[in-house]
């Protein structure tokens, strides 16, 4: 996945990383066709490998939440961690923990426990007397909450070593409540709370087999919830309905529907569509007076809505870049030139006239491509090519010179590009990248339409994409963007690795087809995506490691 | 759990501690741990890292060898100018490289060897951070093995960017970003010996969360016999951080020598004090004796934070690709300079810490700065802005300029020493035989006259 906010409008060198797996030409990025591919997978489907998957700092705000009513977001102030592969911050393999994390997670467990033990949210965790029922009370309390905690049943062997370790605190002369708080704080911070643990019968196999039912509510939870299976998806896996497809499908509909699904969107969507860089976009205040955490916020929230009416109305994914519709508040109302915003909060917009459409006209998308002082056509044009089309350039080679800097422009932005695509060494990549960014030229840095780009000259939005179709707007790129059959299978591709928190094999690509032809037989809906991706042979299997 | 022994305890602290009698088996606590029997003073290391380069006309000093001055970056350095050993030319590869670099591999990769990789964000297969390296040596028996700070934060996206220590290819090691955090990390549950009170509350403490501990090394063991191999490495992060816990519980203990006094740093959200804070607490960890390996990052890679105390508007990574600007360029230099006062201030600080021996804790230190690139403008990966302060107990001779800068057949500037070649031999300095360091060295790099 694309890093955003790292690129260089000009050199920039390696700061621009491409993945092998995804460079390629525009609609490279779709599944492939190759018959033998197909034919191997039908025959021996290959689940893939995943490693057990920290909890990222988002999963583990609302994890807490949800066991403990406990709403302080303590994660937010855990190490900053970066991105990998996909891009992604639940890719397992990039989720390491160092020793101030473990410390942190220490800390945070008893901080938790003590404000748990001295408010009214207590009875969520203890149901009975502490000091009058004594350890029966604390082993019952402790064993249920465990079982939350692991997302399955608690082994009889745990059961014990739990009792062990409030019982060697009132060995020592401390209360019952002493030592359900140590046993409480034993569980936070267990592996098998702070990870996601997969288990198979041989890890050294390869053979693929379903995964548990736990193990599938736990999958479900974290892909669509951002957080721990609640109890509905933990008895269906106590008793074992929870794992044909249609159960499956049953349960994503649900999951989608409840207000839990906001981490999806702000999981996802926050990060496919970069929504979580608006926090730290920076802009010059001379240039872009007023851009402020108030603007930015309404920005995130416009998409994260347009996302969500997707998911609400069943929307076919095509129409996410030509849709006539938006939110807006009363401030981006403003910076689009459009009415009906109310005076307080969101309200669905139709665009009408105005020049917008799309994902790719958003105060959003515009922003976080742009750079502080003015736009980035290669930023945009590379975002496209790798968020929407999975066919991101490689970076620049070493040692590219700058564009050479005028204190006077004596041109357009547009013009001053060209010069990317004299030479062979620039031209291979920025043909690519850079029609599509000029097309994006109507609006600045924070999303205003403009008639003058940075410079002062007038802006030239036509163009042509290297396949030779041609467009004289933003608005009819988005439409020729939503017709490449790579667009949806862009989007299946990264909903997979968000779904399985690792990047894409090639052993995936029939799974990836047969997702994406699953949910076109319905209209090629996002629910339906996310529904057959869900049913897949990645999500609800896996495999050893040889 | 082993007992610990620590370096610095005072005869009188001994003598006067919760029940300790004077006996012959405890004669091996005034020892030092990792140097041998002798009573000197241990060998620390430092790394400190600065974004985005430095700007050549403002950083490279006049002059080699013992007379050489400063140019303004480093003028703040004087006060320490005979504790520096300042070296030009070293660059990520040798063999008149002259080769760019990304912010990315440049960071997460500057205590190695080599370069690590953008698509998968982790270190060349197989490859561990010098300063891992090393603790891995004079680490082992101190309250936290090392530690790892930085202070202005602007979340850049890869964790190469983020991290300068890794204890191996897909571990980075994360920052401290809080001087309170990290003071608490260092000296929290102090109980100074002679107080009895004080030391039976920490040892019910320690029994107490003893448990907690017992029980989730407990979970992680039994996970351990039935995951695949993959898992079990991501364990072994997992229980290394478990026995940093451990440690810091069984390790309550104060440290007894009078120099050694923690006092917590005051809350601040002034930006200057928190750099100032923050470096108060390294020292404070190294003359203390609670670790012996640090690493600092003023900004993570990439770092585009907005030095508006400094008059500089727009954030430091944009003003680095200048595009010759004479303004941006300009902000580059003072932001530079600046980070050379805090450097100085640290060294500064470390000079006027004087230990029972009557050194310096400097002197027994080495301190290695360097940046992600070379020039920020081309994100050169060679001649690389490096200092080394600090005399590590006489391995480095300091108050020097050299410079291995070669010219390549064009006349242009090219490297012809490795960073690994440099990493060799203050790997060698504590005590690490280390034939190679990734795979560009092609020897050691003499750090003496």
């Amino acid at each position: 996945m694309g890093d955003i906010g790292n690129l260089d409008g000009v050199s920039g060198a390696d700061d621009m990383p491409g993945s092998p797996e995804t460079t390629g030409i525009p609609g490279g990025g779709a599944p492939s066709t190759n018959p033998n591919e197909v034919t191997s997978c039908a025959t021996r489907p290959d689940p893939g490998n995943v490693l057990i998957r920290r909890l990222t700092h988002g999963e583990y705000d609302n994890t807490v939440r949800d066991l403990l009513g406990d709403t302080s977001a303590p994660g937010q102030k855990f190490p900053t961690e970066g991105n990998a592969t996909t891009g992604f911050d639940n890719e397992a393999a990039a989720l390491s923990v160092s020793p101030l994390l473990i410390s942190n997670y220490s800390d945070t467990a008893k901080a938790l426990v003590e404000t748990l033990m001295a408010s009214d949210k207590k009875k969520l965790v203890v149901t009975c007397d502490l000091a009058t029922q004594g350890m029966t009370c604390a082993q019952t309390s402790i064993n249920a909450l465990a079982r939350r905690a692991f997302r399955r049943p608690v082994t009889d062997s745990e059961q014990q070593r739990l009792t062990g370790v409030m019982q060697a605190a009132v060995t020592q002369g401390e209360s019952v409540e002493t030592g359900f708080k140590l046993a409480l704080r034993a569980v936070l911070l267990s592996p098998k709370f702070l990870y996601r643990i997969e288990v198979d019968a041989d890890p050294g196999s390869a053979v693929a087999h379903a995964v548990s039912p736990h193990e599938l509510a736990t999958r479900l939870s974290y892909f669509l919830w951002s957080t721990t299976p609640d109890e509905a998806l933990l008895q269906a896996a106590d008793a074992g309905t929870l794992s044909t497809p249609d159960a499956v499908g049953q349960q994503v509909t649900r999951m989608l529907a409840d207000a839990k699904a906001h981490g999806f969107i702000e999981g996802f969507a926050g990060q496919w569509l970069g929504l979580r860089n608006l926090a730290t976009a920076a802009r010059d205040a001379t240039k872009f007076p007023g851009f402020d955490v108030a603007t930015r916020t309404s920005m995130q929230s416009e998409t994260e809505l347009f996302f969500k009416s997707f998911l609400d109305e069943s929307k076919d994914v095509h129409d996410l870049l030509t849709a006539k519709y938006t939110y807006a508040d009363a401030r981006l109302a403003k910076l689009y030139g459009v009415t009906g915003a109310p005076a307080s909060g969101f309200a669905k917009i139709n665009l009408g006239s105005a020049p917008r459409m799309g994902l790719l006209t958003q105060a959003s998308f515009l922003t976080i491509t742009s750079k502080n002082n003015g736009t980035s056509p290669v930023k945009r044009g590379k975002w496209v090519l790798g968020q929407l089309l999975c066919s991101e350039p490689p970076p620049p080679p070493p040692g590219v010179p700058p564009l050479p800097q005028e204190a006077v422009p004596t041109g357009s932005v547009r013009q001053k590009f060209l010069q990317h695509r004299t030479g062979a060494t620039c031209a291979g990549c920025h043909s690519q990248m850079d029609p599509i960014g000029f097309a994006f030229e109507s609006y600045d840095a924070v999303g205003s339409f403009r008639t003058k780009d940075d410079n002062g000259f007038a802006v030239d939005a036509t163009g042509q994409l290297p396949t030779g179709e041609k467009f004289s707007t933003a608005l009819e790129l988005e439409t020729l963007v939503s017709q490449e059959p790579g667009f949806p299978g862009c989007l299946t591709q990264r909903l997979f690795e968000y779904a399985v928190g690792r990047a894409q094999n090639p052993e995936d690509q029939c799974a990836l087809e047969g997702a994406l032809g699953a949910a076109e037989k319905q209209g090629t809906t996002l629910p339906a995506l996310v529904t057959a991706l869900a049913q897949s042979t990645p999500f609800t299997q896996r495999r050893g490691e040889p | 759990m082993a007992s610990h022994k620590r370096w610095m305890v005072s005869r009188r602290a001994l003598l006067t501690g919760a029940g300790i009698a004077m006996g012959l088996p405890y004669l091996e606590q005034m020892m030092p741990v990792a140097r041998g029997a002798s009573t000197a003073s241990p060998l620390r290391f430092l790394a400190f890292y600065c974004p985005n380069g430095m700007i050549a006309d403002a950083w490279k000093p006049t002059g080699t060898g013992t007379t050489y001055t400063f140019n303004r970056t480093m003028e703040p350095l004087a006060p320490v100018k005979d504790d520096l050993l300042v070296i030009g030319g070293v660059g990520k590869q040798g063999g008149c490289f002259k080769g760019a670099t990304g912010h990315d591999v440049g960071t997460g990769g500057m205590l190695t060897g080599g370069y690590g990789t953008v698509a998968d964000g982790k270190l060349d297969p197989g490859t561990v951070t010098i300063d891992q390296t090393i603790a891995g040596v004079i680490g082992k028996d101190t309250k936290l093995h090392s530690i790892q700070t930085q202070v202005f934060d602007t979340h850049a996206f890869s964790r190469l960017h983020e991290h300068i220590s890794w204890s191996g290819d897909n571990t980075p090691l994360a920052n401290e970003q809080d001087p309170k955090a990290l003071f608490d990390r260092l000296f929290a549950g102090y109980a100074p010996t002679n107080d009895a009170a004080a030391q039976a509350a920490a040892a019910k403490l320690k029994r107490l969360e003893g448990s907690v501990l017992d029980f989730v090394s407990a979970d992680a063991t039994e996970l351990k016999g039935r995951l695949g191999r993959s898992d079990n490495l991501k364990l072994d992060e997992y229980l290394s951080g478990v026995r940093d816990l451990e440690r810091q519980l069984q390790d309550q203990g104060a440290p007894s020598n009078v120099a050694c006094s923690p006092v917590a740093p005051a809350a601040t959200k002034d930006p200057q004090q928190t750099v100032k804070s923050m470096l108060d607490v390294i020292v404070l960890a190294l003359q203390c004796d609670a670790t012996r390996v640090a690493t600092f990052m003023i900004e993570n890679g990439l770092g585009d934070y907005v030095f508006d105390f400094l008059g500089v508007s727009g954030g430091h990574h944009s003003a680095s690709h200048h595009n010759g600007d004479a303004t941006l360029k300009e902000y580059c230099r003072v932001i530079e300079r600046w980070e050379m006062e805090q450097f100085s201030y640290l060294l500064q600080k470390m000079k006027a810490v004087k230990e029972p021996d009557g050194s310096s804790l400097l002197d027994n230190s080495l301190v290695f700065m360097t940046s992600d690139v070379g020039d920020g403008m081309g994100h050169t990966a060679y001649d690389l802005p490096m200092i080394i302060a600090g005399k590590a107990q006489g391995a480095v001779t300091t108050g020097r300029h050299v410079t291995t800068i070669s010219k390549d057949m064009y006349g242009f500037d090219c490297s012809v020493v490795p960073i690994g070649n440099l990493f060799i031999s203050i790997l060698q300095t504590f005590g690490v035989a280390a034939g190679t360091v990734g795979k560009y060295s092609t020897g050691p790099f003499s750090l003496k006259a």
